[in-house]
């Protein structure tokens, strides 16, 4: 039988944003949150990602507008540097407050 | 996940692993070294002209070298990254430090020039081995607390034993009147950083070029 409480919680886990929630963009977003800006390079050392993952992952974020992709020259080298937009932000505040909460709640 | 998500270790290892090229080792290994020629200069001041060139020259080239190597070596295969304010705010605190530091450097070299000339005033009444000890701890307080302080705000964890190198090396080169304990602080520190820069471009190949 589920208590109130803990239906609250389901309830919270199913509100959890999908577009964060998977592991890899979590992991991107996590550390754009804590860093100013980042170029793929910086990004693909930090986590592990090979290029194309990392590109595929970038792409849903900056479609759902989380993240802004930055396309300039350093010199004469292309560099595309990324940052987490004001939504993103917000979102990944939201999401762990979510996570928290849903989690916290959770029966041992 | 197995862990918290600590967003300030992440940020703190992200920070680190700017300075894991051994590029600063490099620097200030190099930089040790080729100011053993400032002390190399004999007594009589015989080739003087020679070894200031050759000293400012070698000042150059490491200065070069790390910045040349930093952007052509370093960043395409580490990244270009930019951190948030918390670092920024750190950074203009440690330029003001190190402004400190420059300025107490030139106080206490005007005020060792004051002192030396012929028509000073000013008497400390030190003997000469008591005034070389007094040098050499100014010296080494000031090489070896500035790279220490470096070292706090970039969190480059092996710049506190390199700090500690460089205070000896100073401290030991002026007291003896001999450049053997420079040369071997210099090479401490130069060596491990060609160690660790020769690990870290193994372990970054360059990445594919974006188009």
């Amino acid at each position: 039988m589920t208590t109130p409480e803990m239906s609250d919680s389901l309830a919270a886990l199913a509100d959890i944003d999908r577009l964060i929630h998977e592991p890899a963009r979590l992991q991107i977003v996590a550390l754009l949150y804590v860093l100013d800006s980042a170029d793929f390079v910086f990004l693909s050392q930090q986590t592990g990602f090979t290029w194309g993952n990392l590109s595929a992952h970038v792409t849903k974020l900056e479609e759902g507008g989380y993240v802004k992709v930055e396309k300039g020259y350093k010199g004469r080298r292309p560099q595309t540097m990324l940052r987490l937009t004001a939504k993103g932000r917000k979102a990944f505040q939201a999401y762990r407050q979510s996570m928290k909460l849903a989690l916290d709640e959770l029966p041992e | 996940m197995s862990q918290n998500l600590d967003l300030k270790a992440l940020e703190r290892k992200a920070f680190r692993s700017v300075h894991q090229d051994g590029l600063w080792d490099i620097y200030l290994g190099g930089l040790l070294l080729v100011l053993s020629l400032f002390f190399a200069i004999p007594e009589s001041g015989e080739g003087e002209p020679t070894f200031m060139a050759l000293a400012l020259l070698g000042v150059t080239i490491v200065f070069a070298f790390f910045q040349l190597s930093k952007k052509y070596i370093t960043v395409p295969r580490m990244g270009q990254v930019n951190f948030g304010a918390e670092r920024q705010k750190r950074k203009i605190t440690l330029a003001w430090i190190m402004g400190g530091f420059v300025l107490v450097t030139l106080a206490v070299l005007l005020f060792s020039l004051y002192v030396w000339n012929a028509d000073a005033h000013i008497d400390l009444s030190l003997a000469p081995s008591q005034g070389r000890v007094l040098v050499s701890t100014i010296s080494a307080l000031i090489a070896g607390l500035s790279t220490i302080v470096i070292s706090y705000f970039k969190e480059f964890t092996r710049g506190y034993y390199i700090g500690l190198l460089m205070a000896l090396g100073f401290f030991f080169t002026i007291w003896l009147d001999t450049t053997v304990p420079m040369i071997a602080a210099g090479a401490l520190i130069l060596l491990p950083g060609l160690v660790i820069f020769v690990n870290f471009l193994r372990q970054h190949p360059l990445p594919p070029r974006e188009v």
